[in-house]
């Protein structure tokens, strides 16, 4: 599953993204993302998961620059912060998109071909004749007829439609795609189809994915690494398998503590740790750590420090005072007895 | 936790809703039969069309009853025909003995008026009280259902809760006239993960204190789970299997049970490939003669050509499979 070489497709280091809002009268910024990181390498799918305030989508969104935010993002080893909108072009045909909803990312006035054809038509020099060619090779690609190029999309199942919409971001055979709950609004049936046509376009076509979305247990079929966003920060990452088994973060234990298991035993038998409140006002959050205003282990310090990104034993980083002397190993850390692990396990640090 | 004893509460038998479309009468709901005894919950769970909220809308009397709709079947709660009330009776019934929450809580609330109102108002109706005693009830509601400084909120608009918070005042409407049954419809699928777990738990405590009964629609196994006694899956506009929910899980009778628990993608346990089902549920116009499952089904024979029955399998289960449980002994897929 996980790359084997460690190209980085995607770098994004110290994003921030502000919106200016109006609070009682006042005007203020929201930092929707406050200083992430994420990296992803070549063949790999990195999750973003966290609920809604989370900035999960807001980060992908700064990522492809359809949203002004500082910070550095570095595309196959250029780096596209500064560069004008014209320059960006050649870059952002290498990242693509696919939303949640294939009935309003798709024209409804256009042909199926006609919808995957646009960024054919502004990004290359293709002909009429070339351009149907490309399209019907895109469509058998995703399962669908090349006939269907010439009906609407309308016409189409939800599954369909968002196999239409991973069709038009192929076409143009980018190195990474970017899916923003792109399964969330499909029955279990049909997202798990989808779920499965982007493994194999993930294989075929050497494709990276930045897979964002709040259902725990979809993500942690498709990712390799997952990063976990709480009011704009990422509070916990790591190889898919340790976050699961072993979360560091209070935050990251209390989402999948939170998750109703299609198993009634399991369900009934489950100490329910229920997290009180709702996420804090993202104009005001907590001076230290993010979560510690609802945090069920906060110490005096997580409500005034902000906590280090900190490694964790099995790969990738945490980011919570629980862990800032780094794994411990009968009361000492485990870092001053051995150098072996380090923070560069994990893409984040 | 299920009163095994006690005579059903509500009790459906072959209600079927057809909506007239195109020149057609199509069976959205087709011969559903389930009861619900007091203090039970009953899960109705199923893919996006399957009838499951169509079959509650028509009890509730939402649908059947205007031009191009038409209901046929049995439908009681406690003795009485529901299918057979008048609009003025229904009206009485509705948010009084059977009361309902549905998944979007801000359109089921008016954004213009403030909540402690808007729940006074249906205690008002059904209960007749002064608008102080109703208002005095409204805030005991929403302090019921853990409203933190209820008394102050109350006076706070729709738009000024978040999203668990609006859910919470939801049930507080429902629960503020002492219903006996609660229709639930997907009320946590718009909610975080997070708020969900909260508002399961509410409900759940709701339920055992107050006794109320419950009908839980949802998509979500894990829900199905975590909150329900039995379940009814339904496909197609029918019930394709229904039992206790620990033996429905655990040994399912009916293929598309099988496979849609299969393919529910797990956080524990080894990460396995994902299941799922070929194709597509049918639309109403495409309904099998037979089995509506058998063109997607893998243990699909000929006699599944015929028209399906449930029959009862004991153990108050009941299974629409035409094989029964013999589809088990099939060796492929």
């Amino acid at each position: 599953m996980s790359a084997p070489e460690q190209q980085t497709v995607v770098e994004a280091t110290d994003i921030v993204v502000s919106f200016p809002v109006v609070r009682g009268g006042h005007k203020t910024t929201v930092r929707a993302v406050r200083g992430v990181d994420i990296s992803l390498h070549s063949g790999e799918t990195l999750g973003i998961v966290g609920e809604s305030g989370s900035g999960k989508s807001t980060l992908a969104r700064a990522v492809l620059r359809l949203i002004p935010s500082e910070g550095r993002v570095v595309i196959l080893g250029a780096d596209v912060s500064d560069l004008s909108e014209r320059r960006f072009r050649e870059h952002r045909r290498k990242v693509q998109m696919v939303f949640q909803d294939p009935y309003s990312s798709l024209n409804p006035s256009l042909t199926v071909g006609q919808s995957i054809a646009e960024p054919l038509k502004v990004h290359t020099k293709l002909g009429a004749a070339e351009r149907r060619r490309r399209v019907a090779e895109v469509l058998e690609l995703v399962g669908l007829r090349p006939d269907f190029a010439d009906r609407h999309p309308d016409e189409f199942s939800g599954g369909q439609r968002q196999r239409i919409a991973i069709a038009r971001a192929i076409v143009l055979e980018p190195e990474v795609l970017i899916c923003d709950e792109a399964v969330s609004a499909l029955d279990v049936s049909t997202q798990n189809q989808v779920l499965n046509l982007l493994e194999q376009l993930r294989d075929r076509l050497g494709l990276s994915y930045l897979f964002i979305s709040h259902d725990l247990a979809v993500v942690r079929h498709i990712s390799d690494r997952v990063a976990v966003m709480y009011l704009g920060e990422v509070l916990e990452e790591g190889p898919v398998d340790r976050l699961f088994s072993s979360p560091a973060h209070p935050y990251t234990r209390v989402l999948l503590d939170a998750v109703p298991e299609p198993d009634p035993e399991v369900q009934r038998n489950a100490v329910k740790r229920v997290l009180e409140g709702d996420i804090p006002d993202p104009t005001n959050p907590p001076p230290g750590c993010a979560f510690s205003s609802r945090c069920p282990f906060a110490m005096e310090m997580c409500s005034t420090i902000p906590a280090p990104v900190t490694p964790v034993i099995g790969g990738g980083t945490v980011r919570c005072h629980l862990h800032t002397s780094g794994p411990v190993l009968a009361g000492k850390p485990l870092a001053a007895l051995s150098s072996g692990v380090r923070a560069s396990e994990g893409g984040l640090a | 936790m299920t009163a095994t004893t006690a005579s059903p509460l509500l009790e459906i038998e072959d209600l079927r809703t057809e909506i007239h479309v195109d020149g057609q009468w199509l069976p959205v709901v087709d011969g559903v039969t389930y009861s619900v005894k007091p203090g039970e919950t009953l899960g109705l769970v199923g893919e996006s069309g399957s009838g499951k909220s169509v079959s509650a809308m028509t009890l509730m009397g939402f649908i059947g009853r205007r031009r191009g709709q038409r209901v046929s079947g049995r439908a009681s709660f406690r003795g009485r025909d529901l299918l057979g009330l008048s609009e003025r009776e229904l009206g009485r019934m509705r948010g009084n003995d059977i009361a309902m929450v549905f998944q979007e809580p801000m359109t089921s609330l008016d954004p213009s008026f403030k909540v402690g109102n808007q729940i006074a108002e249906g205690i008002r109706l059904h209960q007749g009280v002064s608008k102080d005693e109703a208002m005095r009830r409204a805030v005991e509601a929403m302090d019921k259902v853990r409203i933190p400084n209820a008394k102050v909120r109350a006076e706070s608009y729709p738009h000024e809760f978040s999203g668990g918070m609006r859910q919470r005042v939801l049930i507080a409407m429902a629960i503020a006239n002492d219903p006996a049954l609660l229709i639930a419809d997907e009320p946590t699928t718009a909610l975080d993960v997070s708020v969900q777990a909260q508002i399961l738990a509410l409900l759940a405590e709701m339920r055992d204190e107050l006794g109320l009964a419950m009908i839980f629609i949802t998509h979500n196994m894990g829900v199905v789970a975590d909150i329900c006694d039995r379940v009814a899956v339904m496909y197609a506009g029918q019930i394709v299997e229904s039992g206790e929910v620990r033996q429905t899980f655990a040994d399912p009778q009916h293929p598309y049970t099988s496979r849609l628990l299969a393919s529910m993608p797990r956080l524990r346990g080894e990460r396995t490939s994902l299941e799922w089902i070929p194709g597509t549920p049918p639309r109403p116009a495409e309904f099998a003669a037979g089995c509506r499952f058998a063109p997607r089904c893998a243990h699909a024979q000929a006699q599944c050509l015929e028209p399906t029955t449930l029959a009862v399998v004991g153990d108050g289960r009941v299974n629409r499979c035409t094989r029964g449980v013999e589809w088990k002994k099939d060796v492929h897929a």
